[in-house]
């Protein structure tokens, strides 16, 4: 049976992969319809193929490290993940825009049509969809090893974000347009909230903090951040309005 | 070496996109790192999330509105 910890690391995993994979998905698509599918699956192919890469040689790498040493840097970052969930509160408090992928597949097929004279067309096509799925897999790959810092947690991890790029992808070849129905800022502030929860719990394991209720405390830092969360927003755009 | 660039930026955005709330960040996990060598573990666990929830709340409400997609 599943634990309720390897639950928490394949949603985690499973959330951030969905927002990632509906950026670099758009622009995946905005390349296979505009230029081909031949460049378009190549770029995608080698980009999964050092995102793995990267999964395997710095998950090996963080093993190495003492567990205690490996909790606190990996808390640390995932603290620093915190821009996350500050970008999302920005965001549904109108602070700034929501992030649009029909703006974002409109201008990656304006780039692509205006660079389809050229003699290397394909070659940039290749490039675009390659670089779309590695600087937006680069993040999940982060959080894979993040939140499942031993070989079985990133185990689990990794099967959440496997699980939600092909949702991703199948859904989106389905429809054939970019999937802006997905409620991406939710997904986001979902996001940012665990990786808090969880970049204070490994912290505090890191230098040695004794956590009340061990494990279950995290449950209480999901909810005190969140709330707290919900409020700002409010609060927020109570003074935004009144400016 | 744009590519890289790119990489690069996105690597560094991912965790220092508002330089003032990382900093804020080392210093709590230095105040709290210096706290366990004072506290009990158990009080010193009180420090990280009203730190954590202060820096959130301050980098949030100081943030100017911006226009235009992002």
């Amino acid at each position: 049976m599943i634990s309720p910890s390897a639950v928490s690391k394949v949603s985690a995993a499973l959330l951030a992969s969905v927002v990632e994979m509906v950026e670099a998905f758009t622009i995946v698509l905005a390349v296979g319809l505009t230029r081909n599918w031949r460049s378009t699956l190549t770029g995608t192919g080698l980009a999964l193929a050092v995102l793995v890469i990267l999964v395997m040689a710095f998950g090996s790498l963080f093993r190495l490290m003492p567990l205690e040493a490996l909790r606190l840097v990996l808390g640390v970052l995932l603290l620093f993940g915190m821009r996350s969930l500050r970008k999302a509160l920005l965001r549904a408090a109108g602070v700034i825009p929501l992030h649009d992928e029909a703006l974002a597949f409109a201008c990656e097929t304006d780039l692509l049509q205006r660079q389809a004279a050229e003699k290397r067309a394909d070659v940039l096509a290749t490039i675009a969809a390659f670089k779309a799925v590695l600087l937006e897999g680069v993040e999940v790959v982060f959080i894979v090893i993040a939140v499942g810092p031993t070989r079985e947690m990133t185990a689990y991890a990794a099967i959440g974000a496997v699980v939600a790029m092909v949702l991703v992808f199948i859904l989106g070849a389905a429809l054939r347009r970019p999937l802006t129905q997905v409620p991406e800022n939710t997904l986001k502030f979902a996001v940012g909230l665990m990786m808090t929860a969880f970049g204070i719990f490994w912290t505090g394991e890191g230098l040695g903090l004794v956590w009340p209720g061990a494990d279950f405390v995290l449950i209480a830092f999901l909810v005190l951040v969140g709330g707290v969360s919900r409020a700002l927003v409010l609060a927020k755009r109570r003074a935004l309005g009144a400016a | 070496m744009t590519m890289l660039r790119q990489i690069w930026a996105a690597v560094w955005g991912m965790f220092v996109d508002d330089g003032a709330l990382a900093v804020q960040v080392v210093a709590l996990v230095a105040l709290v790192a210096a706290a366990t060598w004072v506290l009990p573990p158990l009080w010193a666990a009180g420090l990280p999330v009203p730190g954590c929830l202060l820096i959130l709340v301050t980098s949030v409400w100081r943030a100017k509105a911006k226009h235009g997609p992002r």
